[in-house]
């Protein structure tokens, strides 16, 4: 399913804090579809934070829309929360079953390539680092969402499970899709991405910037 | 819904500490029920007594600790995991993420529960007069039920607290206050303080444990002075029947109210 090119995501006075202190914005940024975006900044700039926000599972001010209406949990929106972990008695099977249950009959618009995910009969606990990562990505690209919110997708991933990686998130900018990809490395991510957007201290640092 | 309920089930019933859990409450209540049988008074199910007092509190203390716990720890864990922000990022609405887990460890403190209750009625079975196994039927019954409540309470704690270490010292602390500790201070403080009704009625209803009890008692038609002077006050002045009903709804009301404030609190708060 391809989305409209009109489509953009929209943030108006995006802000967050913890109690008085304020840990993000206000921010203000329209993002195009079709559009894969790095979000580079430093440890504890705001990425997560900012990520976090736009998936609707932290509190914040400001709006967060998308082709105009406003975006709540369950709108098109697939999140993958940095170190993310699922239950460890689990079965990669069964995970994957979960998430199959909750995207519905939606039809994929991409699936892992054979041999990216391990055996589904695994339990979560037995997995390293990278695998669970491979089954957690598997779970988030899932369906056709809208909205792609990755937090260090590429943690623990060895060079054919990102590049693997890189071709499903990919195939969903490329069907219209908007992708925000967060890491503090510069270098893990834009080489792939269309543009980029720096945070520091929870603010934009200068305008979104075209990667040539 | 009934898919992420099943799956936290399946992943809550595999861990080691549940497993653990059911085994060790199986061997304890099957132990006291054996000792039971061997004193002259058998199992004293329709006269209670010191076994039936300890197959009682058994029930009312170890599936429950095991509920409280799990219920914060699972609650918690999935908050810090990024496992229950991934599943609300994907439409899973606030009361499913509070209500499944607190089925998933509904279950396992129930399966605690049927495993020792199933051995003790196993050990039983032929030793006592028909009349006592329903009542032990419904003794069983009632333990299920403050067991949910149990779980109801342990997610509320994990819901509120901020961490998986905080979710498991505050679960720790809430098993051990509505266990003994309320009871110490009624016990304590009663006599000193002269409590009246009203006071005494409301350290049982503030207290799904100790309402389970005196319940438990009702149900086995027996004076009070076995579990505690809470008990034996409360059966002496409203009765058997009402003190049933007005206490199956307390362990009723502790189950829905600490879920639905979860459910209150969980959408003021950050996943």
């Amino acid at each position: 399913m391809t989305l409209a090119a009109d489509n953009q995501l929209e943030l108006r006075g995006l802000a967050k804090a913890y109690g008085k202190r304020a840990v993000l914005g206000p921010i203000d940024l329209v993002i195009p579809a079709a559009t894969l975006v790095a979000v580079l900044g430093t440890n504890g700039a705001g990425k997560s934070t900012l990520l976090g926000s736009i998936a609707g599972v932290l509190r914040h001010t400001g709006r967060v829309s998308y082709a105009g209406a406003s975006i709540r949990p369950g709108d098109g929106c697939a999140y993958l929360p940095q170190r993310m972990r699922f239950p460890a008695h689990a079965t990669v099977d069964e995970t994957l079953g979960l998430f199959r249950q909750l995207v519905g009959q939606v039809v994929d618009r991409v699936t892992p390539a054979d041999g990216f995910l391990p055996e589904g009969a695994r339990r979560i606990e037995e997995l390293s680092g990278g695998q669970a990562q491979r089954v957690a990505l598997a779970c988030t690209v899932m369906g056709a969402p809208r909205i792609l919110l990755l937090d260090e997708p590429f943690a623990n991933l060895d060079e054919p499970g990102r590049a693997e990686a890189t071709r499903l998130v990919r195939a969903h900018r490329d069907a219209g899709a908007t992708v925000l990809v967060a890491s503090p490395a510069a270098a893990d991510v834009l080489s792939i991405c269309d543009r980029s957007i720096t945070i520091e201290a929870g603010r934009l640092v200068g305008p979104m910037e075209t990667i040539t | 819904m009934i898919a992420l309920a099943a799956y936290q089930a399946r992943t809550l019933l595999r861990g080691r500490a549940t497993i653990a859990a059911i085994v060790v409450f199986a061997l304890v209540a099957g132990l006291a029920t054996l000792l039971g049988l061997g004193s002259y008074r058998q199992l004293g199910l329709g006269s209670v007594g010191p076994a039936a007092a300890a197959l009682i509190n058994l029930a009312v203390l170890l599936p429950t600790a095991q509920a409280i716990l799990l219920g914060s720890l699972v609650y918690a864990g999935d908050r810090e995991s990024g496992f229950a922000a991934m599943l609300r990022a994907r439409g899973t609405g606030v009361p499913a993420l509070v209500v499944t887990t607190w089925l998933a460890v509904t279950l396992s403190a129930w399966l605690s529960l049927l495993a020792g209750f199933g051995l003790a009625a196993v050990i039983i079975a032929g030793n006592v007069p028909l009349a006592d196994l329903a009542t032990f039927v419904l003794l069983a019954g009632l333990m299920l039920l403050v067991a949910a409540s149990a779980a109801a309470i342990g997610v509320l704690v994990g819901v509120v607290a901020g961490t998986r270490v905080q979710a498991a010292l505050a679960a720790v602390a809430m098993w051990f206050v509505l266990s003994i500790g309320l009871d110490l201070a009624v016990v304590g403080l009663g006599a000193y303080l002269r409590f009246g009704e009203a006071a005494i009625i409301g350290a049982i209803v503030i207290d799904p444990l100790t309402t389970a009890r005196i319940a438990a008692l009702g149900l086995l038609d027996a004076n009070g002075s076995v579990l505690g002077p809470v008990g034996a006050y409360l059966l002496d002045r409203i009765g058997r029947a009402g003190t049933l009903v007005g206490l199956l709804s307390v362990i009723l009301a502790w189950t829905a109210v600490p879920l639905g404030v979860a459910i209150a609190v969980q959408r003021r708060r950050d996943l």
